[in-house]
């Protein structure tokens, strides 16, 4: 287990330089000059040329490069164009709204690809929707799905509040940063349903996707795994469905979808950057997104790199979720 | 735990969340707050900063407007100025010192006197701040403040856009003294980033980075209290939710951006008003002279009879965009002065380009309302006609102002939508035309044009002045380099019932917060 997350470890470092020094090679190959577009359209030469000086921008690439490297060791990833903050502190201060929406997308995609597939094999009445859904879900895209649920549960039903993370001027801003766990800690219920009810429309358009590709791939496990002697004995041995279902056949369906999962999550982190910007979710994707338009190379280097961070780290979680639910697999 | 007991705690767990979440579409707070006393605004993007010496955006005008005032402003709807915090001002016959005398009662919102001391410092600091904006004083040469009304600047030499500068949208604003003594370590940028110490009728009361700001009424406003106590800004940068939100209400006003091919949508719409009122805004065509068939002006010329700009104006803005009438934008100097004219041009001249075998990379920045990309499609259109290939692409503003510095390599066509800083003709020419200009994106340069600015910028007599801005139109209109083609409208949906809307052409994309009511 240590070696294979020491591994882990040092292949994510790997990752992450080849991130830092792929945003790098692509600021040699965009021409630009970010400086001028933040201090304003007509500002002087003098003013532009300044503050090139100030961040460091008028020294050669491999110079900054080398620079930023040291910087984030040191956990700091430059001073943003855009903000003129630390790029450390902008992501912590959008992180948690981005840990939030995903991870309850990760929920709701697991449980959602979870029901999906299973009910399309034990079920013979959903077997047809199910296949409408695999195909369906899987070709709309996020951000044509969030214009969906926007009109439909906000502008036609008025069910669900449209943008932000709460309406409630009062709500707790700390200590995690995520509005569903800081509530219940301060036992504000009413925040703590104000943020559901923000969280559900970009939740659901980022995990639609996901969920149905979790869905397919457990269903062909399922097909498979019940396909099997050993659960054709179990039936014989008096087993009811459900017991056959839930401590023998999942289990051993579950290594298939769980990758997929892990796959799935880069996607859903991708989808962020355009749900966010069209739920306006203060989170990273909405700092990614305007700090593009910036050409703000520190922050959307930073941005790349706690992603990828995050990538790394939750497809670690799921190889270790894959070894227990599968003792055939070994770390 | 049995299974029976632990399926009924998790379904209710599941039903209780769904009923606790769908349950009631109404949107919540936990303030008392009159839900008519409040007025909702979305910006597109956050604000860089709320520091008036370095803020110089466009988006997030509304709050800087809101919350600091400066000496001068131009009146409703008009390029004339009127006082803000001055009463009065008086300009010495060599041009060379402006003398303002202040209003009585003039407050912070701390309720701290503002006097001239107060101004002073505030100039100064501006211009030891040193960022974008700080060129507006950059001609300054003394400071005086003979009495706590009257505050006196002695320029360096004569600048016959001075007083335009300090009734820009971006013009030096009154900070209070006490918070740049409290903050003095850093001039108080650090504190100014997200607060405010202005004069103006709303102060920031808080200000998220990605959520929004809410601004709430100064209770030492020295004029006319603001009909709204709150003002709630959202940063939206979906333009699509930012309708939605407008149609149900929880949005009122939208002041631009909205899409042209959508408006169209809301006219039958009894709930929402759209206006249009003029701006100084300016689509332009970037031509670059620096490379292949561009150097030659008689080309630059044909390619632009070419794409009809009349016709392609009124196809992608219909009503609400105007062809220029001269070299400036709308406003800033006498209609009949450095005219411009678009008419066709003659069939052989087209035929040459066919012969050229001339391929155009035209770029334009992205826009919400989506005309520039329309525009840079219906030149490609346009231009094939002609034997022309053109092949638009969106670039982002940062690659845009690296083309200075390769404009060989740069592209050939940049289709932008600038406004001067004021409506006073140097602030477009010698930002536009002047050699290394700030948006001069492909290097243009004109002696003659340069001298012609420098001879308005230096005179006293206004008239000589006119003569000079229109030799500089004139002559950077035979280069066609630049090329004005639509005094563009800033386009305003709005609820039905707000009332009172104010708007100045030289404020782009905002309207006077403090004059809305319903």
């Amino acid at each position: 287990m240590l070696r294979f997350l020491a591994v882990r470890a040092l292949g994510a470092l790997g990752v992450l330089v080849a991130l830092v020094t792929a945003v790098f090679v692509l600021q040699t190959a965009v021409p630009g000059d970010p400086v001028r577009a933040s201090v304003g359209l007509n500002a002087s030469d003098e003013v532009v040329a300044q503050e090139r000086e100030r961040l460091g921008l008028d020294k050669p690439l491999p110079t900054q490069y080398v620079g930023y490297l040291g910087q984030a060791v040191q956990g700091s990833f430059g001073e943003s164009l855009r903000t003129g903050r630390d790029v450390r502190d902008d992501i912590g201060a959008f992180l948690p709204a981005t840990i939030e929406l995903a991870g309850f997308s990760i929920l709701l995609a697991g449980a959602g690809g979870l029901l999906i597939g299973i009910l399309a094999v034990v079920s013979s009445r959903f077997a047809a929707p199910a296949r409408v859904l695999f195909v369906g879900g899987a070709s709309v895209p996020s951000f044509l799905l969030a214009l969906i649920l926007i009109y439909v549960f906000y502008f036609k039903l008025s069910w669900l509040p449209l943008s932000g993370r709460t309406n409630l001027d009062s709500a707790p801003e700390g200590p995690t940063g995520l509005l569903l766990v800081d509530s219940l800690l301060h036992v504000r219920l009413d925040v703590f349903v104000d943020a559901l009810r923000h969280l559900i429309l970009p939740a659901t358009a980022l995990a639609l996707v996901p969920a149905v590709a979790i869905g397919r791939v457990l269903r062909s496990s399922l097909i498979e795994v019940y396909r099997a002697d050993y659960i054709r004995t179990l039936h014989a041995k008096g087993l009811t469905p459900r017991a056959v279902l839930w401590k023998h056949a999942l289990r051993n369906a579950l290594s298939a979808p769980l990758t997929m999962a892990g796959l799935q999550l880069g996607l859903l982190l991708g989808g962020v950057v355009i749900v966010e910007a069209i739920f306006a979710w203060p989170g990273i994707g909405l700092y990614l997104n305007q700090s593009i338009q910036f050409g703000d190379l520190r922050a959307i280097a930073g941005v790349t790199l706690v992603v990828g961070a995050g990538y790394v780290f939750v497809n670690t979680l799921v190889d270790l979720a894959q070894a227990a639910a599968d003792p055939r697999i070994r770390l | 735990m049995p299974s029976k007991v632990r399926s009924s705690v998790v379904v209710s767990f599941a039903v209780a969340l769904f009923l606790a979440a769908c349950g009631g579409g109404e949107q919540t707070t936990d303030q008392p707050v009159a839900v008519d006393d409040t007025l909702e605004l979305a910006f597109f993007a956050d604000m860089t900063t709320a520091d008036p010496d370095v803020f110089y955006d466009i988006e997030g005008l509304a709050v800087m407007q809101s919350v600091y005032e400066g000496l001068l402003r131009y009146a409703d709807g008009s390029t004339e100025f009127e006082g803000d915090l001055a009463e009065s001002w008086e300009v010495s016959d060599d041009g060379l010192t402006f003398t303002f005398t202040l209003r009585d009662g003039l407050t912070f919102a701390d309720g701290s006197p503002l006097d001239s001391e107060a101004i002073q410092a505030s100039f100064e600091r501006r211009t030891a701040v040193e960022q974008g904006p700080s060129y507006m004083l950059a001609g300054v040469d003394s400071y005086e403040t003979p009495d706590p009304q009257t505050f006196v600047v002695n320029l360096k030499a004569p600048d016959a856009a001075f007083l335009h500068y300090l009734a820009s949208a971006w013009s030096p604003k009154a900070v209070n003294p006490a918070t740049l003594t409290e903050n003095a370590d850093d001039l108080a940028q650090t504190f100014l980033e997200t607060s405010s110490a202005g004069s103006g009728p709303y102060v920031i009361e808080e200000f998220t980075r990605g959520t929004g700001y809410t601004l709430t009424r100064n209770d030492n406003y020295w004029g006319e209290e603001p009909y709204f106590s709150t003002v709630e800004i959202a940063v939206t940068p979906d333009v699509s939710s930012q309708i939605l939100a407008l149609e149900s209400g929880d949005l009122d006003v939208i002041p631009h951006g909205f899409p042209l091919s959508n408006l169209s949508t809301v006219e039958g719409n009894e709930d929402l008003t759209i206006d249009e009122f003029p701006s100084l805004g300016t689509t332009s065509l970037y031509l670059n002279q620096n490379k292949g068939a561009l150097t030659d002006v008689a080309t630059r010329e044909a390619l632009m009879r070419a794409i009809d700009i009349p016709g392609l104006v009124a196809e992608v803005y219909g009503d609400t965009a105007e062809v220029p009438t001269n070299a400036y934008p709308t406003g800033l100097l006498d209609p009949s002065l450095a005219t411009v004219d678009y008419s066709a041009g003659d069939a052989a001249a087209q035929d040459a380009l066919s012969e050229q075998d001339i391929s155009l990379d035209i770029v334009y920045t992205p826009d919400s309302s989506g005309v520039q990309r329309r525009l840079a499609d219906l030149m490609r259109q346009r231009l094939a006609a002609v034997g022309v290939e053109g092949l638009p692409r969106q670039a982002q503003l940062a690659e845009v102002f690296g083309y200075r510095e390769d404009v060989a390599n740069a592209a050939d066509i940049y289709v932008s939508t600038p406004a001067p800083d004021g409506a006073h003709p140097d602030t477009w020419g010698r930002i536009v035309w002047y050699t290394e200009g700030p948006l001069n994106f492909f290097n243009y340069s004109n002696p003659e044009v340069d001298a012609a600015l420098d001879r308005g910028l230096a005179a006293v007599d206004t008239e000589a002045a006119a003569d000079a801005y229109a030799a500089a139109g004139e002559l950077a209109t035979d280069d066609w380099s630049v090329v004005p083609i639509a005094y563009v409208s800033d386009v305003v949906v709005a609820r039905a019932d707000l009332t009172d809307l104010q708007h100045v052409p030289a404020y782009p994309w905002t309207v006077d917060v403090a004059a809305l009511s319903r």
